[in-house]
């Protein structure tokens, strides 16, 4: 049964039983307060009933001290006002007796009394009146009057007793609705009591335990163990909740089995991506005296460039300089980067001149994709005389800086991707004491916090200032200016490679 | 943070677009959705209103590359007056080989 249903049955049946206890206290009272009333009006009447008997005393003996003091007047003043009394506390006693015995016996008593003053009382008073005296008392000495009194003593006494009796009865009447509350109140405690008791443990058992097995259930889960399912018993809402989380528990292990996975996949990559990283880094062969040369590679994001470079010899006393930026960055583009300088690598050291280099690589390469493509500088430096071959497809111009002379080193021919190749090979001479620097354009692009870019000028500027160093000393140069030019990080690959030719 | 403003109106065959701010790789994607949509669209003469251009990387010649591709033997793509270092790009790179440059 759902849970709602439950809690609602159980709140109509306090509701009921609360209901029940108060109807039941309500007649109890109600039962009470009548039978004290009853009982405090007999206690009345019963007080009454002896007054009338002492009314009826008072006339008797008024009567007879008016015949026996010879008609003193006085005498018959007890004897009339215990009639009047008499005859009120009748009425009050016909009102307040309820049971019909009872007023008969009222009845008898005042016929007996009337029978009396009939027959004794109003025929003595009468001839003492008339002057008979010794005829009065002889009456009083032998007439009715007495056995008639009797009868009226009787007929009190019995009434009296009734009415007593009566009296009784209510008092223990009182008693027994008294002793009933009393129990009635124990009885009420009890089943509170026992309802509280049975509501806890009925709510215990359908909301807390399942809610305390859900939660140590959802803890469990939560401090790992995803693998068993989550269940418990309880009533259907509950169970629902339980089917739910548990649904969310199959959920998050479907999760973390496939973000495990990922991560799986992106160490497998990351060990691809660290090699390629190290296979970009350039193989520098043996260089020959007077020459220094130095490279540097500072990638924009992750561990893989989309820039490279190299610098090696290539025959006895020629040095090839590469530097290649692929637009874009990420591993697709470092293994095309890869795959660039392998192949230029190849042509120049199989002795191609650097436009040959970049014609058959263009030509392998092929269109790579709408927006791919790449720009290099690819030069071969005789060390002997400082003639530099070069070809340039659609890169920054490199720099031969000299004392007070600067030769860019312009394009020779489009970037690589475009439909149209053709690159020519140029010449230019590094003299005793320049610098050749090669870079791409993550280097001048990079830009300040006011969004002044470091530019070509500041670069110039830099190789001038670091003429005759060593090629190691001006990377650094380079690199460290760039970085304190941008403090915020580059935005794009940077490389700057730099040959220099002692004096 | 560089900002592209791109404004575009299309005629019969052709489209203008008048691009302001800077092309780099954070704004590069917004031109390549642009132009694409209007190669897309039937466009086969694009001019891109250049005046206001302050600076174009590698990722916006790639998006010029993309876009010259795609137009073929047919179309054409005009920059109209670039500032002067980035016509100085689009003639190292070549790019201004394949493409219509106006003062």
């Amino acid at each position: 049964m759902l849970l709602r249903r439950r809690l609602l049955l159980l709140f109509v049946a306090i509701v009921a039983a609360v209901l029940a206890v108060g109807v039941l206290m309500v007649v109890t009272l109600r039962d009470r307060d009548d039978a004290q009333q009853r009982e405090r009006k007999l206690s009345v009447t019963v007080e009454r009933v002896a007054q009338l008997m002492a009314a009826h005393g008072d006339q008797e003996t008024g009567e007879r001290g008016y015949v026996l003091s010879n008609g003193v007047e006085t005498f018959l003043n007890p004897y009339e006002i215990g009639r009047a009394t008499a005859g009120k506390l009748t009425a009050q006693l016909r009102a307040a007796l309820d049971r019909p015995g009872l007023r008969r016996d009222l009845d008898r008593v005042t016929e007996a009394v009337a029978d009396w003053r009939r027959d004794a009382a109003a025929p003595e008073i009468a001839l003492m009146r008339a002057g008979n005296a010794e005829g009065a008392a002889t009456r009083i000495a032998d007439g009715p009057g007495k056995e008639l009194f009797d009868g009226v003593r009787r007929a009190q006494a019995t009434l009296a007793q009734r009415v007593q009796t009566e009296d009784l009865r209510a008092q223990r009447h009182l008693d027994d609705i008294r002793s009933q509350l009393t129990n009635l109140f124990v009885a009420i405690a009890a089943v509170a009591i026992a309802g509280a008791v049975v509501a806890g443990w009925l709510i215990r058992r359908w909301v807390t335990r399942p809610i305390d097995q859900l939660a140590a259930e959802v803890r469990r889960a939560r401090s790992g163990a995803l693998d068993s399912p989550i269940q418990i018993s309880g009533p259907p809402e509950l169970a629902s909740l339980a089917l739910d989380v548990d649904a969310m528990r199959g959920y998050i292990r479907q999760q973390l089995v496939e973000s495990e996975r990922s991560r799986q996949a992106v160490e497998q990559s990351a060990a691809v991506v660290l090699t390629l990283r190290s296979e970009l880094e350039p193989v520098v062969g043996d260089i020959p005296d007077g020459w220094t040369m130095a490279g540097r590679l500072r990638a924009a994001e992750g561990v893989v460039a989309g820039d490279c470079y190299d610098l090696f010899a290539t025959r006895s006393g020629e040095i090839a300089l590469i530097v290649v930026d692929i637009a874009g960055h990420g591993a697709t583009e470092g293994i095309l980067a890869l795959r660039c300088k392998e192949m230029l690598r190849t042509a120049l050291t199989s002795g191609a001149s650097p436009g040959e280099a970049l014609e058959t690589t263009a030509e392998i390469l092929g269109d790579m994709g709408d927006e791919v493509f790449l720009t290099a500088f690819v030069a071969a430096i005789d060390t002997a005389d400082g003639t530099v071959r070069f070809a340039n497809a659609g890169h920054p111009p490199a720099y031969i800086v000299g004392d007070d002379s600067v030769v860019a080193l312009e394009p020779t021919g489009p970037l690589v991707g475009l439909l149209v190749p053709g690159w020519k090979t140029a010449e230019a001479t590094i003299a005793p004491g320049d610098n050749l620097c090669a870079y791409t354009d993550g280097l001048i692009e990079t830009r300040n916090g006011d969004n002044e870019f470091f530019g070509p000028e500041r670069l110039v500027e830099l190789l001038q200032g670091a003429r005759c160093s060593e090629a190691q000393a001006v990377v650094k140069r380079g690199i460290d200016e760039v970085e304190l030019f941008s403090p915020d990080g580059l935005r794009d690959d940077a490389t700057i490679v730099v040959l220099c030719r002692a004096e | 943070m560089a900002d592209l403003e791109l404004e575009s109106r299309e005629s019969d065959d052709g489209a203008s677009v008048v691009v302001r701010g800077e092309v780099d790789m954070a704004t590069a994607p917004q031109l390549r959705d642009t132009l694409l949509a209007l190669v897309d669209g039937g466009a086969n003469r694009i001019a891109l209103d250049c005046r206001g251009l302050d600076f174009l990387d590698s990722s916006g010649i790639g998006v010029l590359i993309a876009v010259r591709k795609r137009l073929g033997d047919d179309g054409s793509l005009t920059l109209e007056a670039p500032p002067a270092h980035v016509r100085k790009v689009l003639e190292l790179t070549g790019v201004s080989e394949h493409v219509t440059i106006t003062s």
